[in-house]
């Protein structure tokens, strides 16, 4: 059913996208809504996002929290692809497979039943994906303390090699993840905002 | 006959073939003017710390769910890009002593393999830029003035009153240097006559 729902999400997507290239929609009017902020499904605000992207230690030094940050990528398996010390960035990136076999035979179902029906739906199905992690470090106002924000997303490329969804990971399993993998490697403790 | 099908499968080959040549531009540019881009796409902020003004960029960029591709801090540059499809570039230079200026740009693809196209509607860069940002930084986002080009919407203002505010301006202005002018020959004519 799960599987269903994903199948059906992704042919209103390529519904939009295609009536989007097809004119209807103005460029700016697609920056606008890409550029939106993104927002959890029930409609949560922004500052809940940050609240579970972020936390707080008990320090000063960025450097070391950059150093214990790019430990934990390597870890998790994220290669470094950009980093700044003196304005408090690290992003790495890493590729994975997206390939469920739910997924693949359900697309191809859909296919066959439209086939029967006479009209032709290349089944198309997620083939990999590229996970972006995006960690910054802010030293609070007037504190000893700096708040560490990361923020999750992914990119994922069907079978025909062809990149068709991306979307802000906004689950707060993975993050709290994360967060124990990295306190750890920074011998801190985590506080929550 | 078959001869025939067969130099209509070559033509329609050659066709295709020639599509698949055609020249794909990089980006396509904004036909709006470099003096109204920069209006929209530049704010002012009251505040000589540059640094800060940088990390707040960066903070409002991670608010808005963009992922940072490129830091600079020395040059005060920073490109962020969201979900593949906008690519914002925004940097932070001191103007005076007690004032920044903050230009951002950003490109958007309508699909993923498509070619991108530069933004250039006033409301995307106060929506989705100047108004997080100034949030970021608690300081309101001003009008740029001054040598940078005519003043871009200030804080709350509307488009369309943003935009009658500069014509009203660049009038008083045209005004202003005529009257100089005929003063100017007024006066060459006075030193003429005896």
């Amino acid at each position: 059913m799960a599987n269903f729902s994903v199948i059906f999400r992704s042919v209103v997507a390529s519904a939009i996208l295609g009536l989007l290239v097809s004119g209807c929609v103005s460029h700016n009017e697609i920056a606008m809504q890409i550029g939106a902020p993104p927002k959890a499904e029930e409609g949560k605000p922004t500052l809940n996002l940050r609240s579970i992207q972020t936390r707080r230690y008990k320090t000063l030094d960025e450097q070391r929290l950059l150093a214990a940050a790019t430990q934990t990528y390597q870890d998790l398996g994220y290669g470094i692809t950009e980093s700044s010390i003196q304005a408090g960035v690290l992003v790495g990136s890493k590729e994975r497979d997206a390939e469920e076999s739910g997924q693949v035979a359900g697309s191809i179902m859909i296919s066959l039943v439209f086939a029967a029906m006479g009209s032709v739906v290349i089944p198309t199905w997620d083939q990999s994906q590229k996970i972006v992690v995006t960690l910054t470090t802010s030293p609070v106002v007037n504190t000893t303390q700096t708040d560490v924000r990361v923020s999750f997303d992914r990119r994922l490329t069907n079978n025909h090699g062809d990149l068709w969804r991306s979307e802000v990971i906004l689950d707060e399993k993975i993050y709290q993840e994360f967060f124990d993998k990295f306190s750890k490697s920074a011998f801190l403790e985590a506080h929550k905002l | 006959m078959i001869s025939k099908i067969r130099f209509l499968t070559t033509c329609m080959v050659a066709v295709l073939l020639g599509a698949c040549v055609q020249e794909r531009p990089e980006i396509i540019l904004s036909k709006k003017s470099a003096v109204e881009l920069r209006a929209m796409q530049s704010r002012a902020f009251e505040t000589g710390d540059q640094d800060k003004a940088f990390r707040g960029i960066i903070a409002t960029f991670q608010d808005l769910g963009y992922s940072i591709l490129k830091v600079e801090p020395d040059a005060g540059t920073v490109t962020a890009d969201k979900l593949a499809q906008l690519k914002m570039t925004a940097s932070a230079y001191k103007r005076h002593e007690n004032r920044l200026i903050v230009r951002a740009n950003a490109v958007v693809k309508l699909a993923p393999d498509a070619i991108g196209q530069q933004v250039d509607d006033p409301n995307f860069y106060l929506q989705r830029f100047f108004e997080p940002l100034s949030k970021a930084l608690f300081l309101q986002a001003l009008q740029v003035e001054d040598a940078d080009g005519p003043a871009a919407a200030k804080a709350g203002e509307s488009v369309k009153a943003a935009e009658d505010r500069l014509k009203f301006e660049e009038e008083t202005d045209r005004k202003k240097a005529e009257e100089e002018k005929k003063k100017l020959e007024q006066g060459t004519q006075n030193d003429g006559t005896p």
